[in-house]
């Protein structure tokens, strides 16, 4: 489908709108993942992930130029890879590291509500780029939610069995993290 | 009311979660000593400039035209309007969005729209320059400021503190920050967090047993120097290095006495007594700037062993809340693959998502929230760890250097200090009956 036809232009940086077909087959793989990220299901989540995949969430910053982007360029809060999610974050859960993850045990109760999914054709016949908003809700304890918009964008690649995540980059609203903790996949 | 005891080991519960302990701190604390700042690397170039609290003040860091760093209230003279509205940004001048007053990066009023139409002749613009802090100084990159007209001279202020941040930022160059800061807003009073980051060694085998297990510190396997050290003689210190200033050093007790800084280039190596071997440093600089360097060994990927540097405040927000500020520091002169090395294992160790802070998050807001019922708030916090350790008076090093890595020492200084000036000004209950 042309973007033209829904109404919408050119989004700079991204390649025209994925087919329907395309766009509904990326909805349903970040819905399946939601699921999983819901059950801090890491043993299910980390075979979605890509042999090259990197997780970034830069620092968000507020800036006096319009035309700026407002997310750093060089200051990150999150910088991970398949190798280190695997090793340091999952493993963390596993039964004989729990008892110790005192951040993560009792297990936060996270939601995510994955929305505005877009996906664009790429220069790779085999890649999309993925625009999609995320609201993440957190409750810890008995504490109050807190709930924590961000933009996500993905760079997702074929698989016989569907997609495969290559990047993942979230830009939170919040220049101010109000999360118990950010050892979180947004 | 009583903060401290006699022999600095207990200290009030009151002192933490009191919101009147809180606003006196806020005076005779926050407003008697020198407060850091911001990184000179975050103001770089003339013009540069960043906005921030700072002890509770809102305040604009710049360099100015003439290339100095100035620091101004974000709040304009005539009506208190925000000045500057980005936290980052580059700027000669500062327009009021109010009425239109003008400012000079240097602070001095320039423009006043229809001056002589709304102020008498005799109207002085030289009376409404943005307020600066009496004080200004820099110390190794380190912008701080006091609001103290008595304060005094920096170098004076951070005493033998000096010699070990010398090691700590100046390695084979100049250190400067890989960016913005980090924030958060944590539930817990401020003073926590330097508590903690003072030197406390003794919650690292319980808070910190799930980074440990999984081999990212403390271990043999990861370096070549560190193959035949012997892990049960860690050597730790603890310093007290004057005015509440406090650090511990832990070091490994390597095979050999050839120097070895782990994780860093050898061309940068600074202070070899002080450094070599070091498994971690930690310390706080009274009364919320804390500080880290360490040598990640496993950051879960190929990333070879690398050393990092952070630099961290703890923003006074309320009795129950800070602000915790990250500023991931790096050498200047490092190559792209260097700076990225360090930069990852200081944010997947240290930070908002790291394995260490995970968990102590916990501890932290446990804290806030188990001392909010009037009986909880009766007891103290206790601080008698390492009453019986005995000064190491043959090192070099400067300040009182305790013989012990799992101590308290370092805590009872932060208090003392805090004490010192909580009390100083205060009237007793008897002069305030009379």
């Amino acid at each position: 489908m042309d973007t033209a036809a829904v109404g919408a232009g050119p989004v700079p940086g991204l390649g025209p709108a994925a087919d329907d077909a395309t766009t509904r087959s990326v909805e349903r793989f970040l819905y399946n993942e939601a699921l999983i990220l819901d059950r801090h299901a890491y043993s299910d989540w980390i075979p979605l992930l890509e042999d090259d995949f990197v997780y970034e969430v830069p620092v968000t910053i507020t800036r006096d130029n319009p035309a700026l982007p407002s997310h750093s360029e060089t200051a990150f809060l999150v910088e991970e890879n398949r190798d280190s999610l695997a090793s340091l974050w999952a493993r963390r859960l596993e039964p004989e590291h729990i008892e110790f993850a005192w951040g993560e045990n009792p297990l936060l109760r996270v939601r995510h509500f994955v929305t505005n999914v877009t996906a664009f054709e790429t220069a790779k016949p085999d890649e999309v780029d993925v625009r999609a908003n995320v609201l993440l809700t957190v409750v810890r304890q008995s504490d109050p939610v807190v709930m924590t918009p961000a933009a996500r964008a993905d760079r997702l690649r074929r698989r016989g069995d569907g997609w495969g995540l290559v990047k993942r980059t979230v830009y939170l609203d919040e220049a101010v993290v109000t999360l118990p903790h950010l050892r979180l996949i947004i | 009311m009583r903060r401290v005891d006699a022999a600095g080991a207990r200290v009030s519960r009151e002192a933490f979660w009191d919101q009147r302990q809180f606003d006196l701190e806020m005076e005779r604390i926050f407003g008697r000593v020198w407060l850091f700042a911001a990184h000179e690397s975050e103001v770089a170039t003339p013009g540069d400039y960043i906005t921030r609290r700072v002890g509770g003040e809102d305040v604009i860091v710049t360099r100015d035209e003439a290339g100095e760093c100035r620091v101004f209230l974000n709040s304009c003279p005539h009506r208190g309007t925000q000045l500057c509205r980005a936290d980052i940004g580059n700027t000669s001048h500062f327009r009021c969005s109010y009425h239109g007053w003008t400012f000079a990066n240097s602070g001095r009023l320039r423009g006043v729209p229809e001056r002589n139409e709304v102020f008498a002749a005799d109207f002085d613009k030289s009376n409404f320059n943005l307020v600066e802090p009496p004080h200004v100084d820099v110390f190794e990159g380190l912008i701080f400021i006091s609001w103290n007209p008595d304060a005094p001279p920096l170098r004076e202020e951070l005493a033998d503190l000096t010699w070990y941040l010398e090691a700590f930022l100046s390695k084979g160059g100049s250190l400067e920050v890989a960016g913005p800061p980090a924030r958060m807003l944590v539930r817990t009073n401020w003073k926590i967090g330097a508590d903690n980051f003072c030197g406390d060694g003794y919650h690292l085998a319980t808070t910190h047993k799930s980074a440990i297990d999984m081999g990212t510190y403390l271990g043999t396997h990861a370096v070549p120097q560190l193959r035949d050290a012997d892990m049960s003689q860690m050597r730790g210190r603890c310093v007290l290095a004057g005015n509440g200033h406090t650090l511990r050093v832990q070091r490994y007790t390597l095979a050999t006495d050839e120097p070895a800084f782990l994780g860093f280039p050898e061309e940068g190596w600074p202070q070899i007594d002080l450094m070599s071997g070091l498994s971690v440093l930690h310390g706080n600089l009274f009364p919320n700037l804390s500080f880290i360097e360490s040598c990640v060994l496993d950051a879960g990927d190929d990333t070879p062993p690398t050393a990092y540097q952070q630099i961290r405040v703890w923003e006074p927000v309320d009795s129950m809340h800070c602000e915790l500020v990250v500023w991931t520091l790096v050498p200047d002169w490092f190559t792209d693959e260097q700076r990225m090395h360090s930069q990852r294992v200081n944010i997947r160790m240290i930070g908002l998502a790291g394995l260490f802070d995970t968990d102590d998050f916990q501890n932290w807001v446990s804290l806030a929230d188990m001392n909010r019922g009037r009986m909880a708030r009766t007891g103290d916090f206790v601080y008698e760890g390492g009453v019986h350790h005995a000064r190491d008076h043959d090192i070099a090093w400067p300040g009182a250097v305790y013989h012990a890595d799992h101590s308290e020492v370092n805590q009872r200084e932060l208090y003392r200090r805090w004490a010192e000036l909580m009390e100083t000004g205060e009237r007793s209950p008897e002069e305030v009956s009379a």
